[in-house]
């Protein structure tokens, strides 16, 4: 059990940061007055896949699969994990407002796309993800 | 000691808090002022772990050269215009890093290296903060973006925001610490939100004409070179990255995170936690240049710093710049009266068309996004301006106003943060936001004026005040020489031929 709740934190500050964009976006939508639902299907359709990811990155950084700190590893996860990431997002929300399953009108454009935007995106999530994690290590070092 | 200028001396007066009592000690002699004594350089951290200074830079960096100047210019002349881009935000990278070489390895702020090369040189930078950034005109576009979110009136959020700001570092243990956690997650947030926005609205097309225009060297259409548009290129080139004196406050929130021999010097504190302040040292340490161990060390700490300089700060800045270029060719498609808004150079309502074409362009969402955006970064500037007007007056003032050693840093710093703070509310509500009329050429001049100044002063400094072998190499020496050229050319080619000055 406590070997899992390690597995667990270690994997809090990437998914912390995938939900927080996806809930940032979702919050805006229901401010700005967009019905609840439709800020519902933001938050989760594009918070989930980049939370899981996020914390699928920690937890490769935590079993050193992955070396922490550095940016080159971040940029590379993130420009396969950031394109599916959006391509679930665009077909969930299209799934949900139309009932269709409908794919990008030029799937490997938009897949190159999101994948160039993928490198700012790594910027700062890296910046989060390092100070996320330095106050929990200190948390739980105390 | 190989360098000359190195030397062993005997101290006659009392040692430097820290030196040995022997009474000899090995000192760096820079300048007529006081030599530094010689510490350890501590070990440098590894890559990105010290997540520090460059934040400010960020915070201060990223304004309305990124989010509104050059998507403007963009909308005017094409996407092609942005290779003054790429070299305003290359050459402002350059200038961090040698900013830094001088920080790091005195543990000093560049004020007092130019006061180490001609005193009046830093009084000069004294008077130009006091003129330029005490007015409060910085706070409205952020508070204008607020307004038209929340409804709140822009002088009362500006005005509740100032005294928000004084009481929070007032009440601060560790201002630079406070500081570089909160603007650490805005930026952070800024970053991650704008990248996310991005992908939802732009295109691959949009992306390519942006980035393929930063390679366009030497582009510059006729219509560019008028009087109504040349000085407005000045002063965006002027604001790609930091603009004015942001840079050598840098120096500054280096000293205090600790990098390099900044970690030998004392951190500012809040007003409510000033007794705790150690005694601030008279002036900064130098490390042991002859010494190989030392010298691999500082390495390190270039390593750190050029990552800093190159991932964060060049990274950041260009992200949001191409980011916010996508977001306005996206809004100017939907939008054609965009376009003629932008073009007018009414910033507010070219702000509000921006937001109103995303609203149509990807719904409500976007428009409210992009209004958040401008807040935010007006609170990361705001944050940052107030922090660093402070502590580089203070700074100044510690260390060479007769008479101000009774006090202690943490006294001054809040002394002209309330300051400011007060004369910013009294302007807010009685006065003109961004200076008198009459002299707000002078204070565009002014600052521009201070970015070529300050490119003569780091090779002064840097060359001249540091030992031989951490001096910055020729080609460094050339761009920040081209710096002093670029930007002091621009300004008076401008003013000369226009007789106008930046815009």
């Amino acid at each position: 059990m406590q070997i899992r709740e390690g597995f667990l934190r270690e994997a809090v500050p990437g998914a912390f940061v995938g939900l927080a964009a996806g809930l940032i976006a979702g919050g805006l939508a229901a401010l700005v007055g967009q019905p609840l639902g439709w800020a519902l299907v933001t938050t989760v359709a594009l918070g989930l896949p980049l939370g899981a990811f996020g914390g699928g990155f920690s937890l490769l950084v935590a079993a050193g699969r992955l070396p922490a700190g550095r940016f080159a590893p971040v940029a590379l996860y993130w420009l396969v994990a950031f394109p599916l990431a959006r391509l679930i997002h665009e077909t969930t929300v299209s799934v949900v407002l139309t009932g269709q399953v409908r794919l990008p009108a030029d799937l490997a454009g938009f897949l190159a796309y999101q994948g160039i935007v993928s490198l700012g995106w790594a910027i700062g999530f890296l910046w989060l993800h390092e100070r996320i994690a330095m106050r929990l290590r200190a948390t739980a070092s105390r | 000691m190989d360098d000359p200028n190195l030397a062993a001396r005997t101290e006659t007066s009392s040692p430097p808090d820290g030196a040995k009592a022997s009474g000899e000690e090995r000192v760096w002699p820079a300048g007529k002022l006081e030599a530094m004594p010689i510490r350890k350089l501590p070990d440098a951290p590894p890559s990105i772990h010290l997540l520090g200074p460059t934040v400010f830079l960020v915070a201060l960096g990223v304004g309305m050269g990124e989010s509104y100047m050059w998507p403007r210019l963009v909308l005017v002349f094409g996407p092609d215009i942005r290779w003054l881009f790429l070299i305003g935000v290359t050459l402002q990278a350059v200038v961090m890093l040698e900013m830094a070489r001088y920080a790091m390895a005195t543990g000093e702020s560049i004020f007092f290296g130019a006061a180490r090369v001609f005193k009046p040189i830093m009084w000069f930078f004294f008077v130009v903060a006091m003129l330029v950034y005490i007015w409060p005109g910085h706070l409205s576009a952020g508070a204008a973006a607020l307004e038209k979110i929340t409804g709140i009136p822009w002088t009362v959020s500006a005005c509740v925001g100032l005294i928000l700001v004084g009481v929070l570092f007032s009440l601060a243990k560790v201002i630079y610490n406070l500081l570089e956690n909160l603007l650490s997650i805005l930026i952070g947030l800024l970053v991650v939100s704008t990248a996310v926005v991005a992908a939802m609205v732009g295109t691959w097309g949009d992306l390519t004409s942006t980035v393929s225009g930063m390679f366009q060297f030497g582009y510059f259409p006729a219509q560019a070179m008028s009087p109504e548009w040349f000085p407005i290129i000045v002063g965006s080139i002027a604001f790609a990255g930091p603009s004015g004196m942001q840079q050598m406050w840098y120096t500054l929130h280096l000293r205090d995170s600790g990098a390099g021999m900044g970690a030998h010097i004392p951190k500012v504190r809040g007003l409510r936690h000033a007794g705790e302040e150690e005694k601030m040292p008279s002036r900064g340490f130098m490390f042991d240049t002859d010494d190989k161990a030392e010298l691999a060390k500082w390495k390190g700490w270039r390593r750190w710093v050029t990552f800093d300089a190159l991932l964060l700060f060049w990274g950041i800045t260009m992200l949001v710049t191409v980011s916010f270029t996508v977001l306005a060719q996206s809004a100017s498609r939907t939008s054609p009266d965009v376009k003629a808004l932008i073009e007018s150079g009414e910033r507010e309502a070219a702000l509000n068309a921006m937001s109103d074409a995303f609203a149509s362009a990807g719904g409500p969402v976007l428009g409210g996004v992009f209004l958040g955006f401008i807040a935010l970064i007006g609170l990361n500037a705001t944050l940052g301006l107030f922090d660093s007007f402070s502590r580089g007056q203070a700074d100044m003032t510690y260390h060479f106003v007769k008479g101000a050693k009774k006090f202690r840093m943490s006294h001054l710093y809040a002394g002209f943060l309330w300051g400011v703070i007060t004369f910013g509310i009294l302007i807010l509500l009685f006065g003109p936001a961004d200076g008198p009329g009459a002299i707000l050429d002078v204070l565009a001049f002014l600052s521009t004026f201070a970015m070529g100044a300050y490119c003569v002063v780091l090779l002064l400094v840097n060359n001249r005040m540091l030992p031989k072998p951490i001096r910055p190499k020729l080609v460094t020496n050339i761009i920040i020489g081209f710096g002093a050229v670029f930007y002091l050319g621009m300004l008076f080619f401008s003013l000369i031929k226009f007789g106008v000055v930046v815009g």
